[in-house]
Parts: C-alpha cells; structure tokens; sequence
C-alpha cells in the first residue's frame, strides 16, 4: 500500500527574542516526504540565521533528490565549529519517509526522534558515524499506518531546567506526557502544539531556548476534491455534484455561495451558515451535511492562494479557522487534489473583483494547481 | 411574544459591502431585546449589486444601514409592544 506523511510542526521562541532559533523544513518529492529540523546554536538572529541557512541548504538538496546520507555530510563538512564550545553552529536532524513505507533518520547533535506504533514507544536502532569528527546517528527501519514520530529540538528536553525540574523535562518526561498520540483523533499540528504548550509551562510561559517539536504521522494519501462556481450551463448542475458526491474517498470541499445552494438543492440538504467572522477578510464557513468544508468563493480562493504561496516560500499556515486557512492546510496536507470548476459568472461579482483586485476564479484555481503541483501533488482541474 | 428574525446575506458582494459591521451592530440590540431577537447569516439572497442586504421577518432589505436596520428592528417591536 502506498503511504504519506502529514507533518504538524509548533515553535516557541526564547523568552523575549522576537526570532526562533530553530529552522524546519518539509520537502514533498515523488518519492516521499523529508522532515529537517535545525537548531542554531543560541538564540535570536544569529541562531535564526545559522539554522535557516542549514535547512534551506538540506531541503535544496533534497529536493534535487540527493541521498540524505550525502546532504548530511556536505553539511557536516562545511559547518563552522564552535571555538569555545568546540560543538558544530547547528544541528540537523533529517526523516525521510518513503511512499514504499521505508524511512530513514539521520540526527547530527539533535536529540533522538521518537517512534510510536500503537500509542507505544519503539526504540530505534542507531548506527553513529564520524563525520568531519562529528557523530551522526542514522537508522533505518519500516513505518506502517498509524505510526507517530516526534521529532523535538533540545529546547523541548532541557523545558524546566534548574526551575521546575532539576534536570529539566527530559525525554521521559515528554513520553510520560505524550501519551496515544497514534488513537488520538487529534491533527499533527494539535499533537505538535500539546508538546510546545507543555515546554512553555515547564518553563512557566518564559522559555530558556527555542523549543519545536515535528509531529510526523503516517497515513495513506489523502485526496480533496473541490467544487467552486456555477457551471456555465445550469443542465450540468447535477452532473457537477454527481462528480462531486461520486468522491467517497475524499476530503470534500464547496467553495462559493451559488455553489453550495446548488449543492444543497440537488442534494435536498440544508445549507446553514455560521454566525462567527474568524478572519474578517472572508466571509464566515457554511454547513452541508455529507460536505466537509463550505466556504464562500472568491474572496476565500483568492486568500487560499495567497497562504499557500506563503507557504510555498516557507511561511507557517496560520492557526486560525477561517474558510480559507481550513481549506489552504487540506491542501496543503494531500497528496491529490481535484477541482471540479464551474465557469459561470455573478456579473455583480466582476465589478467587485475589478475594484478590490481579486483575481477570477479559473485564475486564482489555476495558480493553486501551480503551487500544488510544484509541491509533487497530483493535480487535476474539470471545467464545467 | 413575537421574534423578529434577520438573515444577514454573507455573500461574497454583501460581505465587502458591510455584513460583518451590520453583524456587530446588533450587539446592542441583542442585549435590548434578548431571545425576541434572532440573528444568522444565510447564503446570497441575489441582492448581490446591493449589499448589504438583509431579511427581515421574510421581507428584503438592500443598501442597509446599521441605523435603518436597528430602526427597523426597533420598529417591529415596539409596535407590538404598543399594541399589546
């Protein structure tokens, strides 16, 4: 069976930088998923700097489809040391997870990721190599569905230190709290934000370093298919949702107000709106019974695009529950997307579109498809 | 004891045109009125090239005002109460 990976990362900064120190980095290619997770040594813009530089030099690699083994060293390599200190000016910590289930994990000076298979934790088994005199542990081993992997910066381990804890959290003190994270129906991000919000109370809300914690989980690949905008011939309504409906497997959206009557009539089931304005730069999300996700159209396609853009150039998707953050993270998150486009136009909308710069909806579908499809996901676009 | 009931349209045109301010200015009138008030925002009532617009009590509304809406609300139910 082919596997996929969702990864949920959540940061904290040290207590008054404005900075994280630590970097990560998601490359999807069409062999798998890679996870990097670097740790500049300090804190503030210089850690900033040091670790983002050492992802961003990991992720090209990997997206060149160099073996990690080789990214590892070419980085060991050239990593100024520490003259003080004598440890290397970052860590790095790569997980690679084939779609085939075979994973890979390399840590350069990073604590050790854990693997859970039912709620349990697994011991990996590490090989440690020297590399320009550094030690690099790698393992290599299987992952089936369900499998959870968090991945954590020393930050996370040291929560507490000579406050809270003597020691600090350390590593059992983590899986004493990170308890089923393979039944919990929680996302990867929420399990993510469950560890930093533990790391932030164990230095009670003033963290002594950047703190992040990669919550990996495998899963089979995940489809989304959405429907936005009318068709151009109203006969073809039915045959629009049919396409829609006929995705059992799939992540369902309905973008636009038009389309989700039109759904809903063809359908005979109610379309309610929500009264709670999330981001008011998109009207709120609706609800269909059978539909997952109901939003407006233009306005939140338009948004969607942008955060995927962000996203695409290595901003996080924020945490909010607007129509368009919800639908940007599904996509972001799958592996095959379709939209089912229909190409009819509400003539008052077109003014409107003029006058506030948005872009048309076979536009703003088509650049999505772009930024998707770059990102190694299936994409396929029916016009109506 | 009658209800007044208002749809607020958050369609994509009605939501640039003010939806969300009209939304806000029922607090107000939510806190004067209570459960005699019921808000919800609805899907496009095709009154898209004259936002914001609203149903009230099952009658349009378009090129709505906070003020003519909270007067329209007040309206409906001091009558009642006058004529109780």
């Amino acid at each position: 069976m082919r596997l996929a990976a969702e990864v949920g990362i959540a940061k904290l900064s040290k207590h008054q930088e404005e900075l994280c120190g630590d970097a990560t980095s998601v490359v999807k290619t069409q062999n798998g998923t890679t996870v990097v997770l670097s740790d500049g040594l300090g804190s503030g813009v210089k850690a900033n700097i040091l670790s983002t530089l050492t992802t961003h030099i990991a992720a090209g690699l990997l997206r060149r489809n160099v073996a990690i083994e080789h990214v590892i060293s070419a980085i060991a390599n050239t990593l100024p040391i520490c003259q003080t200190r004598g440890i290397a000016y970052s860590t790095l910590a790569i997980l690679q997870i084939g779609n085939d289930g075979q994973a890979k994990l390399l840590e350069y000076d990073s604590p050790e990721a854990i693997l859970f298979r039912d709620d349990q934790p697994i011991r990996l088994q590490r090989e440690e190599h020297l590399i320009n005199g550094q030690k690099v542990k790698q393992a290599t081993f299987r992952v089936q569905k369900g499998d959870v992997i968090l991945m954590v910066s020393d930050g996370v381990i040291h929560a507490g230190v000579g406050g809270l804890f003597d020691l600090g959290l350390g590593q059992e003190g983590l899986l004493e709290y990170f308890r089923q994270p393979c039944s919990s129906s929680e996302t990867c991000e929420q399990l993510a934000d469950r560890v930093i919000n533990l790391t932030a109370a164990c230095y009670l809300s003033r963290p002594g370093d950047d703190c992040t914690a990669i919550v990996t989980r495998i899963r089979p690949p995940q489809r989304v298919t959405v429907f936005t905008g009318p068709p151009l011939n109203p006969e073809d309504d039915k045959e629009a949702v049919r396409t829609l409906l006929a995705e059992t497997n799939s992540f369902l959206a309905v973008c636009g107000g038009t389309t989700a009557q039109i759904v809903s009539r063809i359908t005979g089931r109610e379309l309610r709106t929500s009264t709670e304005y999330v981001d008011p730069r998109v009207p709120p999300v609706g609800e269909i019974r059978g539909i997952d996700l109901t939003t407006e159209g233009i306005l939140t396609l338009n948004l969607c695009r942008q955060l995927l853009q962000g996203a695409a150039e290595g901003e996080e998707l924020p945490r909010r529950r607007d129509g368009a953050t919800l639908l940007a993270k599904q996509l972001w998150n799958a592996e095959e997307v379709k939209f089912i486009v229909g190409r009819a136009q509400n003539k008052a909308h077109a003014n409107l579109e003029q006058l506030v710069h948005l872009a048309p909806r076979t536009y703003v579908v088509d650049r999505i498809a772009k930024v998707l499809a770059k990102r190694n996901v299936q994409v396929e676009v029916v016009y109506y | 004891m009658s209800i007044v009931n208002i749809e607020l349209c958050a369609g994509t045109a009605c939501h640039l045109m003010g939806t969300e301010q009209l939304l806000n200015s029922l607090e107000n009138l939510q806190k004067r009125w209570g459960k005699r008030l019921h808000v919800q925002l609805t899907h496009c009532l095709g009154g898209c090239g004259q936002g914001p617009t609203a149903r009230v009590n099952g009658q349009l509304y378009y090129k709505l005002t906070a003020e003519q809406l909270e007067n329209t609300v007040n309206e409906l139910l001091e009558l009642e109460r006058g004529a109780l």
